[in-house]
């Protein structure tokens, strides 16, 4: 007959658990220890270091809550080429500059690119009756004109992101006599494009959308009036809970020791806390319009009394999807050639998710130096200097 | 740089002590930790450096706890043994618990009250609502504006004596509550305010026997005095008191909503606590060891948070979802309409009339938007329709009114037609 202890070695033989009490000590005073010094560090980071979207900027133009910037140039060989960067509303655009070394927007300058970039600023209850036809055919109208002017061009470049990518869509549609090239990333066309090809784990926001009826969207909008930031980031933090309980806690822990680590961390963690409330009515439109009813897709998107017809954007697009996306599944955002006016229709895969496409290491390297590549196919200016070369090689 | 937008940190600030009190062992109850006066509002760190270094206090004292609890147990080396299936089946044995409680048609509160495992989850639930912090803030001072305007109703409501009498308890019941949403003790601080709300609905809706006794007699008080009272322009005493009982009742359904989702998230914590079992068995026969008391929390976090993340992507975890968000937005709506006729008869502002302002005001610059575009275009055109002016110069200007000015002047689709998709949208 065996007795308890020994029953008690046999079962921790048999357990994959091996943590004894000294060793469970010991562990417990390294975390200690690691936690008083990761919590000394925290307090001795000044805010230079915290900053984020360092790169130097001036204001060009401001309407209401919207400010539209111009980056400066950081190379003497400059493209001759402008672009407007559009972001998403239900993020800062910080997330674009969010470290010196993780900055698409630093990567597009250094290429030679002129970066223009709006910044859409933190509404208020005020600004609770704001539609998505005030945001496209109002500010954003407002911003291309001011770039039209400073720059004394035609047409512009438009770059989207997320959100800010089905912005550009609708403008490039309705004012296609303002729009060179259009340039989505993580763009989500087709909404119900993971209705048929589910992908395990993404989409969690369209889901839940869906599983909503129109009029609850209706009575959240008329009872909450904007949708608040919190709100917003809760929406997508609940895609992975538990996760995200233990990014702060242990998973903190590792990196309590690495500066380079935790201030990447902070960073990160500045824009994520950052996040804008969305008006009431922009919600409305992107819930009931966009999630439910697909309507951008089907060309039934009415902005302003101006239906959003696709077959309108004869102009080059450059559609760029994440391939670890999982905020709008790839069968969300790829795939949508057919459905433009245009032939020049071009889709590129690039490595990362929603937001590691703009600050992985991986995508930095391809990201900015291909649309920066696509941008010098298209660009007019430098299709006429290089048929001008032509015709001065033909004539000699 | 908004770090005032802290609620996203705090939310999983306040969610932490209790992640971690989760993973105590049966029986173990989790100490006040040092942290709780920065969970409770107030005091909380405004900025994210500030937040995260309160997060490591948290943790600190956490952990400790529970090397602390498990502890005995490591030195019995029965951690794998019966402590964790028991760990796994006291979690069943509390769904089970729970959903029997959810199911009775009669649910009872200070049941619910004894779920301490449920606790954290449904804190960081509360924090989630909608109404959130907002509520907890407004709520105090509304009832307390309210308390004497319910005394003043005993002489005019319909049902006299008694609903009189209780609203004043209703009302010290729930200027309380906030305080525990504020706390983050949602069932057990809940429970009182509940109770009480169960009790007033029960004779509100009748299915209280003495009650249903004198309602023959509430109908005739109501069909006799109700109209004097509307007659002397107090009709809003009428309309506060059917507001009231729609707040009430709305409550309540808020209430099984979110024990609805708070099943589907159990059973999912319960199915990840399965799944970490199944794990360990796996690597044992595998002759894979874990020797870190954080390996052995990955784990854990890894098996439920797949099962969560399943869970709340499935159709019953979407609908749950779905179901207290309808049931959070109805409530709150009850809660307006309330608060509505309370400023109306005190001459405050409502809501609907800022609303009604903000729209105005946003309307108006959408028009003057539209009208610099147009001046901004005219003066574009102008240099073109110059020479022209030369030639012709008396008609010259009236010829050069620019299309873009023109288009301006006439209303755009939206405001000639209120249906239209703009207004559409905000109808």
């Amino acid at each position: 007959m065996s007795t308890p202890f020994e029953n008690a070695q046999k079962l921790f033989a048999m357990s994959p658990l091996h943590i004894t009490p000294e060793s469970a000590m010991r562990e417990l005073n390294d975390v200690r220890e690691k936690i008083a010094r990761g919590a000394e560090r925290l307090g001795q980071f000044s805010e230079d270091e915290l900053a984020i979207a360092t790169a130097p900027a001036e204001v060009v133009y401001r309407e209401d809550m919207v400010t539209l910037y111009k980056y400066q140039a950081t190379t003497d060989k400059r493209k001759g080429i402008a672009v407007l960067i559009v972001y998403a509303l239900v993020g800062r655009y910080q997330m674009i500059d969010l470290e010196e070394d993780r900055s698409f927007v630093r990567k597009l300058l250094g290429e030679g690119i002129d970066v223009y970039m709006v910044d859409w600023g933190l509404p208020t209850a005020a600004q609770r009756w704001l539609t998505m036809d005030d945001y496209v055919s109002g500010f954003l109208d407002n911003c291309v004109d001011v770039i039209r002017k400073r720059e004394g061009i035609d047409k512009v470049n438009l770059l989207g992101i997320c959100q800010g990518g089905v912005f550009c869509t609708c403008y490039a549609a309705l004012f296609p006599n303002k729009v060179e090239n259009l340039i989505l990333t993580v763009t989500p066309l087709d909404f119900h494009g993971d209705i048929d090809n589910p992908e395990r784990g993404a989409g969690y926001v369209g889901l839940w959308t869906r599983a909503m009826t129109a009029e609850d969207v209706d009575r959240f909008v008329d009872t909450m009036g904007n949708s608040s930031g919190a709100s917003v980031g809760f929406a997508f933090l609940m895609m992975n809970p538990v996760h995200n309980v233990t990014k702060y806690t242990i998973d903190l822990i590792d990196i309590l020791d690495d500066d380079k680590k935790l201030l990447n961390f902070l960073h990160m963690e500045r824009w994520l806390a950052d996040r804008p409330a969305m008006p009431g009515e922009v919600v409305r439109q992107w819930f009931k319009d966009l999630y439910q009813g697909n309507k951008l897709i089907k060309n039934e998107l009415v902005l302003g009394g101006r239906r959003v017809d696709l077959n309108d954007i004869k102009m080059p697009v450059l559609n760029v999807y994440a391939e670890g996306d999982v905020i709008i599944p790839n069968a969300c955002s790829k795939g949508a050639g057919n459905h433009f006016g245009t032939k020049d229709y071009t889709e590129l895969g690039v490595p990362g998710g929603h937001i590691g496409t703009f600050v992985g290491g991986k995508a930095q390297k391809i990201l900015a130096p291909s649309i920066v590549q696509w941008l010098m196919k298209h660009s007019e200016r430098h299709k006429k200097a290089h048929a001008e070369r032509h015709s001065a090689t033909v004539a000699k | 740089m908004a770090d005032a937008q802290s609620p996203l940190y705090d939310l999983w600030f306040k969610t932490i002590p209790g992640f971690f009190s989760g993973m105590l062992p049966p029986g173990a109850q989790a100490g006040p930790s040092p942290s709780d006066a920065a969970t409770t509002g107030e005091s909380a760190p405004a900025s994210s450096v500030e937040q995260l270094a309160g997060i490591l206090g948290t943790m600190n004292t956490m952990l400790g706890k529970l090397y602390e609890m498990w502890m005995p147990l490591l030195q019995r080396g029965d951690l794998a043994g019966t402590s964790l299936e028991s760990l796994a089946s006291a979690n069943a044995e509390h769904l089970r618990q729970f959903q029997q409680a959810f199911m009775r048609p009669d649910m009872s509160w200070p049941q619910l009250e004894a779920f301490a495992n449920f606790a954290p989850l449904a804190q960081s639930y509360a924090k989630m609502m909608p109404f959130g912090e907002n509520f907890a803030g407004m709520m105090p001072q509304n009832f307390a504006a309210m308390l004497p305007l319910a005394q003043n109703f005993a002489g005019m409501m319909p049902f006299g004596q008694n609903f009189a009498g209780m609203m004043p308890q209703n009302f010290a019941t729930m200027m309380a509550a906030p305080q525990s949403f504020a706390g983050m003790q949602p069932f057990a601080g809940m429970a009182p305010l509940m109770q009480s709300w169960s009790s007033s609905l029960a004779a509100l809706t009748n299915t209280h026997a003495p009650w249903r006794t004198s309602n023959p007699l509430r109908i005739g008080m109501e069909r006799t005095f109700g109209g004097l009272a509307d007659a002397f322009g107090l009709g809003a005493t009428r309309q506060f008191d059917l507001a009231w009982r729609e707040l009430l009742a709305a409550g309540m359904s808020k209430q099984h909503a979110q024990a609805e989702y708070l099943v589907v998230v159990g059973e999912a914590w319960n199915e990840g606590t399965q799944r970490l079992m199944k794990r360990l068995r796996e690597m044992s026969e595998r002759g894979e060891r874990v020797d870190s008391f954080l390996a052995f929390i990955r784990l854990w976090a890894r098996s439920v948070d797949g099962a969560m993340h399943e869970a709340m992507q499935s159709e019953r975890g979407l609908q749950a979802t779905a179901k207290v968000l309808r049931a959070a937005t109805e409530f709150r709506q009850h809660i307006q309409s309330v608060v509505k006729l309370v400023s109306e008869a005190l001459f405050v502002p409502t809501r609907s009339d800022m609303d009604e302002a903000y729209r105005e005001i946003q309307e108006l610059k959408r028009r003057l938007r539209r009208l610099e575009k147009s001046v901004e275009q005219a003066h574009q055109a102008a240099p073109a329709a110059a020479p022209k002016r030369h030639a012709k110069p008396n008609g010259a200007r009236k010829a050069a009114k620019p299309k873009a000015a023109a288009e301006a002047a006439s209303p755009p689709p939206n405001e000639a037609n209120p249906s239209n998709d703009a207004n559409e949208a905000t109808a």
